[in-house]
């Protein structure tokens, strides 16, 4: 191996992070070549100095800042969620009781078409509303659009008009 | 010659005594899993454990903004206290700060675009006459040209130099902290070295 395949490998020989053999071979170049055996000088050196480098001391107050700043992100934090649930709340809300109520809507709304088209005007009776339809289906349930009174009920099923 | 060989440099790593290694002080891990239950005592320990190495971290690679990296150090530890349930123990706990802490100084350098994309270090022929650099530098020039040398560094360089040499991370845990490939560690970390054994040279 030339000097220069070596010298790109004498920094993972000196981490120790080169294989058994490889580690050796380089061990026997290192020990007969001058230039070799300066750079891995001049690595170990860089090392040292590396290790011995030191930064300037924390601040004493680092702790108590740090605490304040974490209080801090618990209060943002809390809040936000409070903000994404109320936001998730007013999406979801609005399209619950679009769901809910319009199919109500959409059956009470073909019943006066079909009043209509027989010559009456809406299902303002109960009894005059079945005088003139009949339920498609056997199953028969009352929904109700106001759920203080049983005015506004009405049967949540397809009817057709008897005529 | 034979202070450079493998056995030798081994050597010379600090060896814990056997009385630390068997002293009651809690690992890392056991305090993330404490932590992680509700112990803030165990957070703080954390804290104290490793507020120095992290800050001495970021001050070397934000080029010595004292302020700055001490600010940085608080983003790391609250980064740490939001998102401690993402450490899953498959490494180390130092590689998973680190890691948090080599993220926020990228983020760091983004918002205040002190990037330095490429260091314009000479690179010397391979015929130059290595000579050795313990004999050519003072003492007292030492960490002072070290540090110019560093900083002259790109920011992928400093890292990397600073978690191998300072901090004497395995490349696997460099690998990791940084995201890099194993590879990319040993080539980075050459040229890094390189580069900053050429610029002390020159000085």
């Amino acid at each position: 191996m030339k000097c220069n395949d070596i010298q790109i490998n004498l920094g993972e020989f000196m981490d120790n992070e080169m294989n058994h053999e490889k580690s050796l071979m380089i061990k026997k170049h290192v020990q007969e070549c001058k230039q070799c055996f300066n750079q891995t000088q001049n690595i170990l050196f860089l090392k040292q100095q590396l290790e011995s480098l030191k930064g300037p001391s924390l601040n004493s107050d680092f702790e108590i800042k740090l605490q304040e700043r974490i209080k801090k992100s618990n209060t943002k934090s809390n809040y936000s969620k409070f903000l994404a649930l109320a936001a998730s709340i007013a999406l979801i809300a609005p399209l619950v009781h679009y769901l809910t109520f319009q199919p109500q809507l959409n059956v009470q709304k073909q019943f006066i078409i079909e009043l209509e088209s027989i010559g009456k005007t809406a299902f303002d009776e109960y009894e005059s509303f079945h005088k003139w339809t009949q339920v498609v289906s056997s199953e028969e349930s009352l929904v109700c659009g106001d759920a203080m009174s049983k005015r506004y009920c009405s049967l949540d099923k397809q009817y057709l008009s008897r005529i | 010659m034979n202070s450079v060989f493998k056995r030798e440099v081994d050597n010379t790593l600090k060896v814990t005594p056997l009385a630390t290694q068997i002293s009651s002080e809690p690992s890392d891990e056991m305090l993330i899993s404490q932590f992680v239950k509700g112990s803030k005592s165990s957070y703080e320990l954390l804290v104290q454990r490793y507020k120095k190495r992290v800050f001495e971290f970021i001050y070397f690679q934000i080029k010595q903004h004292r302020h700055d990296a001490e600010d940085l150090t608080q983003d790391v530890f609250v980064e740490l206290y939001k998102k401690v349930e993402n450490f899953r123990h498959e490494s180390k706990f130092s590689t998973y700060l680190f890691s948090i802490a080599k993220n926020i100084v990228l983020n760091y350098f983004r918002s205040n675009s002190r990037f330095f994309s490429f260091s314009q270090l000479l690179n010397k022929s391979e015929d130059v006459e290595i000579i050795n650099l313990h004999d050519q530098l003072s003492n007292e020039a030492e960490q002072k040209q070290i540090l110019l040398a560093i900083n002259s560094l790109s920011a992928d360089e400093r890292q990397i130099i600073y978690l191998c040499d300072k901090e004497n991370f395995s490349y696997l845990q460099v690998s990791e902290i940084l995201n890099i490939k194993l590879g990319t560690v040993r080539s980075r970390l050459s040229t890094a070295r390189q580069k900053v054994i050429s610029a002390l040279r020159d000085n």
